[in-house]
């Protein structure tokens, strides 16, 4: 019996069967092969992504990886049908992330997994060696992050290694130490905002703030009655008009 | 003697694509008579028709040297892209006529690269068909200022000493005084329609930039100089010409090459030769990035740009960098004359006010682009 083993992340319960396609085994890789198998007919290549489907309804991204680059799969089952059976869409590098993917550790793999994260997410890899790529996401497993902290991670890291930024050196900051270094002269302009001697005073708190392609404050006070409120207003004009001026 | 294009421009292309169908159209004909024959295939499908998803990297670079010629089936005439999001971006009145798709020229910063999905670049052959439909439109709305611009998705002119379109165009809306005919580009190929001037309501436009932008990030396109010298024969011809100063990309730099661009503006044309500047920055899809990432490296000064996600899901710089790089070249034209036309393209009106003091259909230089005009 051949097998199509593809490292799932959930075991296959023990109270059911192993599972072929005509000759090749699709589920239950741990049983005992002389135990039962239960053998659904080969038909075609389209029928047998939807067979794998039926067996394997929940796969993520990484285990449809594996099973794109097994190489049983070759003319065997219909490629851009199994991708669009499991919600995803076959492009060129739809296919090139999966050819890359199984070959970062599989830690990583499993990770990107758990987290649901897209192939279009990891995109940005295809633009790396395949060292570069291993280096990131031995990182990654080492000191996991929230998803969309990871993405943003994966971007940046490629962007600055093709930068020519020392990929070593990069690997030791953290997402905001990575912002600083990919947006210098961005994160400059937020500085010398926040830093330029706008006259702010009593009870205003101010917090310098950045919302997509716009930096602002936030700005809070406290006004018992409306003289207070009154002052503050008097205040706010000034400091309007002081980074007015502060821009011309 | 008709017009012969550019050698460099037949060894471009590594195959023209003939549609059967489309065999005896003018366009077919004359592109079987420039081309050598072994670049001429006749077909019964598009090439590649089998790529249907996304394009890859090479496949996107692949079908910028092929050409299939075909027709074009649908709707030719259409609204700005911009107007359709009329509630955030001020935008133009501009409707678009595509007269093909997919461009020879290679900026890094192409929107073509996140918008097209087809594998080869085409060329319509049934332009009678556009022209049929802008006659329906005309019985309608000849008194009204319709702009038609034919460089949504292809550079207007580009191809042109190739399918001599224009030498259709230029002469249908010379029936139409109210209506513009916008061709805009980044070549300087306009030699073959200059006999058909004086043509005051077709605009030729170019977008500019400043030459180290273009050196970097606009290749196989015309220089500046080039660009400005064809600007200055199609005036010569009584043509209107228009100048987009699109995309202006930060650079070290950026001030003074941008300023030296100004000022070669100033020195070589007047206000009233020129219809309109807009001016905009660098924007795109945040989807295009991994394109461009794969097809440019980081060495370009599009894909290491610091952009931002901003109105209308695009990517943009900080908005305060926009405003000022607005400000300093509005500045430098209104310092020299009150009377040049400048509008910002695909900007939301909190820039128009924080960088140019007024929305710009307060402007009076500009209410007229932007007088709504019924939809079509
Ligand atoms: S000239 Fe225009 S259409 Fe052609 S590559 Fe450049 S941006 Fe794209």
């Amino acid at each position: 019996m051949k097998r199509l083993d593809f490292f799932p992340l959930l075991n296959w319960p023990s109270s059911l069967p192993s599972i072929s396609i005509g000759d090749v085994l699709i589920a239950g890789f741990d049983l005992n092969e002389t135990e039962s198998i239960h053998r659904l007919p080969y038909e075609s290549p389209e029928k047998t992504s939807l067979q794998i489907f039926e067996v394997h309804p929940l796969l993520t991204f990484p285990e449809v990886a594996r099973i794109l680059s097994h190489p049983l799969s070759t003319g065997w089952l219909n490629k851009d049908h199994l991708i669009q059976t499991y919600g995803f869409h076959p492009s060129s590098d739809f296919y090139k992330i999966c050819e890359l993917l199984v070959q970062l550790p599989l830690d990583f793999q499993n990770w990107v997994g758990m987290k649901k994260m897209g192939a279009s997410e990891l995109f940005p890899l295809l633009s790396l060696s395949l060292e570069q790529s291993i280096k990131i996401a031995d990182s990654i497993i080492e000191k996991p992050e929230s998803k969309s902290d990871t993405a943003q991670k994966i971007e940046w890291l490629t962007d600055l290694i093709l930068m020519n930024h020392p990929i070593d050196e990069l690997l030791t900051k953290n997402l905001s130490q990575l912002r600083l270094v990919r947006f210098p002269e961005t994160s400059k302009r937020d500085e010398y905002l926040k830093s330029s001697s706008l006259p702010w005073s009593g009870p205003i708190k101010t917090k310098l703030h950045r919302k997509g392609d716009t930096a602002g404050f936030d700005v809070q006070f406290f006004a018992s009655s409306p003289t207070e409120l009154l002052k503050i207003a008097e205040n706010l004009k000034k400091v309007a008009s002081s980074w007015n001026s502060n821009l011309q | 003697m008709e017009f012969q294009p550019s050698i460099e421009l037949l060894d471009f292309f590594d195959t023209v694509f003939i549609d059967h169908q489309s065999a005896d159209s003018d366009v077919a004909k004359r592109f079987t008579q420039i081309f050598p024959k072994n670049k001429i295939q006749f077909v019964d499908q598009q090439p590649w028709s089998e790529l249907k998803r996304t394009l890859s990297a090479e496949e996107f670079d692949r079908s910028k040297k092929n050409l299939f010629i075909t027709e074009f089936k649908g709707q030719f005439f259409k609204r700005c892209p911009g107007s359709s999001q009329a509630k955030v971006l001020n935008c133009c009145n501009y409707h678009v006529l595509n007269l093909g798709s997919q461009c020879n020229m290679n900026c890094s910063y192409c929107y073509l690269q996140s918008y097209l999905n087809t594998p080869i670049a085409k060329i319509y052959s049934n332009l009678d068909q556009a022209l049929q439909e802008l006659t329906d439109m005309s019985e309608k709305s000849a008194h009204l200022p319709f702009r038609v611009g034919t460089g949504e998705i292809i550079d207007s002119l580009s191809l042109d000493g190739l399918t001599l379109f224009s030498r259709k165009l230029i002469p249908f809306f010379q029936k139409l005084p109210h209506w513009t005919l916008e061709f805009k580009t980044k070549s300087d190929q306009v030699d073959q329609f200059l006999d058909l001037g004086p043509s005051p309501n077709t605009v030729v436009s170019w977008s500019l930039n400043c030459q180290e932008v273009i050196d970097q990030e606009e290749h196989r396109t015309a220089s500046l100089e080039k660009r400005l010298l064809a600007a200055e024969k199609c005036i010569k011809a009584g043509f209107s010409v228009a100048f987009h100063l699109d995309p202006l990309i930060w650079h070290p730099d950026w001030k003074s090459n941008y300023l030296g661009l100004v000022n070669e503006i100033i020195c070589r044309f007047t206000p009233e030769q020129v219809n309109v500047i807009s001016m905009g920055t660098l924007r795109f899809q945040p989807e295009q990035k991994n394109m461009m990432r794969q097809r440019f490296g980081l060495s370009s000064l599009v894909t290491s740009a610091e952009m931002f996600p901003s109105e209308g899901a695009k990517l943009r710089y900080d908005a305060s960098l926009r405003h000022e790089m607005f400000r300093t070249l509005y500045n430098q034209f209104k310092k020299n004359n009150e009377k040049w036309k400048i509008f910002l393209c695909m900007e939301t009106p909190e820039t128009w006010v924080s960088a140019l003091d007024s929305q710009p259909s307060h402007k009076p230089e500009l209410k007229e682009l932007f007088r709504p005009l019924p939809k079509v």
